[in-house]
């Protein structure tokens, strides 16, 4: 059984590297396409691994002051500014790191954990019935162990069938894609199924919600680098954007 | 020609004798194992627990599959509830799943109130706990850490962490629940706080304002044993109340009487058992300390006539009533818990519905009026694992609250007055520098609610506050730290209630799923908490786990800890029926050294060690040394000279005997706009700790104000009118705080109009008027923001509805010599809004 950190990394390393760090020196920002989303290579998993990975950190958890400053980077101030806004305000930014720290930590409190989150990042809550859990509960649970994967012991979730899991799920999954061929091809088969029947069948409504309740950068950005990643990716797999089953269809 | 029913059974049997031998040929095989038939929930891991949607802690299975709840059952080992489980406890997903729930700890980031938190670390918590804690004990006045708690069915470890802290600044709820019944019991009988009348043996039974069907602290088991015995005994249940609840509803016959009456008509009953000689006079003056002539004569005053005008109840009711119900003696009880007590002369009230059983000899007979001196588990035979601290020294001023002479005035049965524990804090009577609340919400909850919010925002009066729950509430609104507690299906207890079979009994809450999110239970809280403190209360906490703490406290169960994970409960088959104690007599050993009092039969034996006296162990009756009552006189004290003692200490007159008082505001003419507005609660409904459940909200989420129509049309209002109701202080006659008369709050409400409420009676139900705690328990005002459109949270269908905060309308309104909350006496005007 393979122990992740809650961003479900590849690499089960907490580490978290920008689409800069993963390109090499060599690659540029410019390699992003407009809504910052990989185009060059297409089939290339990596990139798409790591931005997912992105995404599920900072639904995860509360930003720490390594990834606060990553945000502020160039790089970073490039991939939002092609998505129209920016990771960090500037109001936040003119805050002592720990200040601007508390400062984002009471919006995503507010956001994602509550008390009465205005907008859970759960599954079973979002899409499936007013109990945590459940249904879609098991389900990520199935795949987890089917992937051999655990959540870390410092997640901080009510609930498997949260944004950060199943984006990291997806993550993880890219990442298998770079692997030997034969792992490869399942592990595509797998993304691809995951994202239609999981991800896409909730996720952007969440997205468009969650973008509507945002006050506060990276939030604001993160729901529309989200949906812009997931619109991009079911476009790579011929999927629609929206996948939600039919009503009644559970 | 069709075939009849006996062909068919004719064929039926042909096909027996035919097929027989062959075996099955349906397809189907019985195999070994319990079947689980229409709505069991099969394919279940089954764990029994204890309920603790209220207060009943009933038996239950908790059916779990892959680590998640599926379905709550009742347990048929519970010898209280016998498998019967009500909706609140079959709704326990709704609670434990609920995804508004307190799963992280968090701190306040702006002003207190203001609803700005961040998500903290348990490490962080404690830290910050444990440094206030430490900081106040060290100061030498342990008693400013204050404890407020609600439904407490953890009380030994609770008592453990505050015992070892030293503070004896721990607030109930009692004096809003329960006192004057307490009170009333113990003066009367002394050994129980608690009367179980014998329903399922019973006859007849009498009900003075409880709603036993719906908001009883023994819910499930009352209910069932008197519907029991209605089915099976041809029992007759009489209901006097000022409302047609769920309970008069069930009931043979139902008498709306004026709020705050039930004693006086009580009494004129024990006039009417008196004077027509329907009494067991022998039972009376063998085992009270009151003559039955002398009796006879005090209640003589109260005529079925003077109890007709006073209650409305007509006269012949009365008379009847008490007929029937000394013509079933002894298979007949009253009950009244909850109901006659909780006005401003509820003491009183209980006393005399209390007598009313002694004068027809039921007391302790089977069918009759019994008790159990257990309130919960044998603790002899399961004792606390030590180290037990010892209780504090220092004294709290609000908690003693000294002005109500019977609040406190039983050792080892504390009772406090909690409803003016804020106003208390706001006047300074007492400093508090901390204050946690725990399963509570005081700030909601509580009469006055206004003022209890007023004075926890306020961090002069209540510089620091941690609150532990498993919601949102309006109190955790305004606290510093909120921790996320477990539900009562994610954590330990050993529990009991005072059982209805007269046996008494153990029960074991287990957890049935692990803690969602990162809640926690007292049992892991508390002993880090003292670890952090640190002074020599860590001590009292030695056990490395939970389970080990229980491994102990089991140990004298047959079979152990395993056995109580196994069945959830345990009853010792030896002991019998709790049936008239008071007549069993003394052993040999007991009467060694012991010296009778003649003039009063008492039998003495050593000393008291609270009080330095000597202890009373019994009483002579005849030639014959029993074990009597546990009252001063070891006989059913009629009179009280106990409760009279403590009255003249306090500088308040306390009646010994039972007796009417009228309610000063009810007393005034009242015009007809002048309504009194009683209280109520719902059965699937307790506190805000069901709010929260969109499986009982959808029940019940409202609560408009029931209004009789005739009141109605006087008032020129229609059924679904607004009204503006304003409710009133009470008189200064009533000797209650801030008592002046005076307007204290209104609110806009509906009106329901219904037969089955008192023409001056206005009811408004408990449970709702939240604002905080998700979109289910604010009944949608709290925005969320669901993605798809199928979820069901977009089901609230009551989306804002009508649902008012009552309390902010209740003042404090003490019983002057209990000090319990009389919830149903406000005066209030009402006017088509």
């Amino acid at each position: 059984m393979t122990r992740v950190s809650m961003s479900v990394t590849p690499d089960a390393g907490p580490s978290l590297r920008t689409p800069a760090d993963v390109r090499g020196a060599e690659a540029d920002s410019a390699a992003l396409p407009s809504g910052g989303l990989p185009t060059s290579d297409p089939l290339d998993p990596t990139p798409w691994a790591e931005l997912y990975a992105l995404a599920a950190r900072l639904f995860a958890r509360e930003l720490d002051a390594e990834l606060y400053r990553k945000l502020t980077t160039p790089e970073f101030a490039a991939l939002g500014a092609t998505l129209g806004g920016a990771w960090i305000d500037a109001h936040v930014r003119t805050l002592p790191e720990d200040a601007a720290l508390e400062c984002l930590a009471v919006e995503y409190c507010r956001l994602f954990v509550g008390p009465m989150a205005v907008c859970a990042p759960y599954e079973s809550l979002q899409r499936d019935q007013a109990l945590l859990g459940g249904r879609a509960r098991a389900r990520v649970e199935a795949l987890l162990e089917g992937y051999a994967l655990t959540l870390a012991d410092d997640a901080r979730l009510a609930s498997p069938d949260h944004a950060a899991v199943e984006l990291g799920l997806l993550a993880h999954l890219y990442g298998y894609e770079s692997e030997a061929a034969a792992t490869a091809s399942q592990a595509s088969l797998a993304a691809r199924r995951w994202l239609r029947d999981g991800l896409l069948t909730w996720l952007p409504d969440y997205l468009d919600a969650l973008g509507r309740v945002a006050v506060r950068a990276p939030y604001t950005l993160l729901a529309r680098f989200t949906a812009a990643l997931l619109e991009a990716d079911a476009e790579r797999h011929r999927l629609p954007r929206d996948a939600r089953p039919a009503a009644g269809v559970r | 020609m069709g075939l009849e029913r006996r062909d068919f059974l004719k064929l039926a049997a042909a096909a027996g004798a035919t097929l027989g031998g062959l075996g099955t040929l349906h397809g189907l095989t019985r195999v070994h194992g319990r079947a689980a038939w229409s709505g069991k929930t099969v394919g279940a891991r089954r764990i029994p627990s204890v309920c603790q949607a209220c207060t009943t802690a009933c038996g239950i299975i908790a059916n779990v599959k892959d680590g998640r709840l599926l379905t709550v059952e009742g347990n048929p080992e519970d010898p209280n509830s016998r498998g019967a489980t009500c909706a609140k406890g079959v709704a326990a997903p709704s609670i434990l799943y609920d995804p508004f729930r307190v799963l992280y700890p968090l701190r306040r980031t702006g002003p207190r109130g203001s609803g700005a938190w961040k998500r903290i670390t348990w490490d962080e918590a404690y830290a910050e706990i444990g440094e206030h804690l430490r900081r106040i004990r060290a100061s030498g006045h342990p008693e400013e850490f204050a404890f407020q708690q609600g439904r407490n069915r953890s009380t030994d470890i609770i008592a453990r962490f505050l015992n070892a802290y030293g503070t004896p600044s721990v607030f109930n709820h009692r004096a809003l629940c329960s006192l004057n019944r307490r009170a009333a019991l113990l003066a009367t009988i002394g050994e129980s706080d608690w009367d179980l009348g014998d329903y399922e043996h019973s006859d007849y039974v009498l009900n003075f304002g409880c709603n036993f069907a719906e908001a009883h602290q023994g819910h499930i088991p009352t209910v069932t044993r008197v519907m029991r015995a209605r089915e099976q005994r041809g029992a007759k249940l009489v209901t006097f109340e000022a409302r047609l609840s769920n309970t008069a509803a069930v009931s043979d016959e139902w008498f709306c009487l004026k709020p705050g009456t039930d004693g006086l008509v009580a009494l004129a009953m024990s006039n009417v058992i008196c004077s027509e000689g329907l009494w067991n006079k022998e039972w009376f003056d063998t085992w009270c300390n009151y003559s039955a002539d002398a009796y006879a004569r005090h209640v003589a005053q109260y005529t079925p006539q003077m109890a007709a005008e006073a209650s409305g109840v007509p006269a012949e009711a009365i008379v009847r009533v008490a007929r029937e119900f000394a013509a079933a003696a002894p298979r007949c009880t009253t009950i009244c818990n909850r109901g006659s007590h909780a006005h401003w002369n509820g003491f009183y009230n209980d006393r005399a519905i209390t007598v009313l059983n002694a004068l027809v000899g039921n007391v302790g007979r089977e069918g009759g009026w019994c008790w159990h001196p257990l309130a919960s588990w044998d603790k002899k035979a399961l004792p606390e694992p030590g180290p037990v601290p010892s209780k504090p020294t220092v004294r709290s001023v609000i908690a003693d609250a000294k002005e109500w002479p019977l609040a406190n005035a039983w050792k080892g049965k504390a009772m406090r007055v909690g409803e003016i524990v804020y106003l208390w804090i706001r006047e300074g009577r007492q400093k508090i520098s901390a204050l946690m609340t725990y399963n509570t919400d005081q700030a909601w909850a509580w009469p006055e609610m206004g003022l209890v919010q007023e004075v926890l925002k306020d961090e002069k009066l209540v510089p620091f506050h941690f609150c532990l729950d498993v919601m949102y509430s309006e109190t955790a609104h305004l606290a510093d730290i909120i921790l996320p507690w477990t539900t009562y299906l994610e954590r330990w207890d050993i529990d009991a209630r005072p059982p209805l079979g007269l046996v008494d009994y153990v029960s074991l809450r287990q957890p049935v799923v692990a803690p969602q999110g990162e809640s926690k239970d007292v049992r892991e809280i508390f002993p880090e908490l003292a670890r952090r403190i640190g002074g020599g209360m860590e001590a009292y906490f030695p056990w490395a786990s939970v389970e080990e703490y229980f491994e102990q406290y089991f140990a004298p169960v047959p079979g152990g800890f395993a056995y109580m994970r196994e069945h959830g409960v345990w009853q010792d088959p030896k002991k019998k029926p709790n049936y008239a104690p008071y007549e069993r007599e003394l052993k040999p050993e007991d009467l060694e050294g012991a010296r009778v009092e003649r003039a009063t039969d008492v039998i003495y034996k050593g000393e008291d060690p609270d009080t330095q006296q000597p202890k009373a162990v019994g009483v002579r009756v005849g030639a014959r040394a029993l074990k009597g009552f546990g009252t001063p006189s070891r006989k059913f004290e009629v009179y009280s000279a106990f409760v009279e003692q403590k009255g003249q200490e306090a500088g308040k007159p306390i009646s010994p005997l039972p007796i009417y008082v009228p309610i000063p505001d009810h007393e005034q003419e009242l015009g007809d706009d002048q309504l009194i507005m009683i209280s109520f609660k719902w059965n699937v409904h307790n506190g805000h700790r069901t709010m929260q459940s969109k499986w009982l909200q959808e029940i019940v989420h409202s609560n408009p104000a029931w209004m009789n129509p005739a009141t109605a049309e006087r008032l020129g209002v229609s059924q679904g009118d607004w009204i503006e109701v304003t409710s009133y202080r009470p008189l200064p006659a009533s000797q209650a705080p801030q008592a002046d008369g005076q307007p204290l709050g209104t609110l806009r409400t509906r009106v329901r109009l219904t037969e089955g409420v008192h023409p001056k009676v206005l009811a408004v139900s408990h449970s709702c008027g939240r604002t905080v705690g998700g979109p289910v328990a604010s009944r949608g005002s709290v925005p969320v923001a669901p993605a798809s459109d199928d979820p069901d949270l977009r089901r609230i269908w009551w989306r804002g509805e009508l649902s008012v905060p009552q309390n902010a309308l209740i003042p404090i309104y003490p019983d002057p010599i209990s000090g319990q909350q009389a919830w149903s006496d406000t005066l209030v005007r009402v006017r088509r809004a």
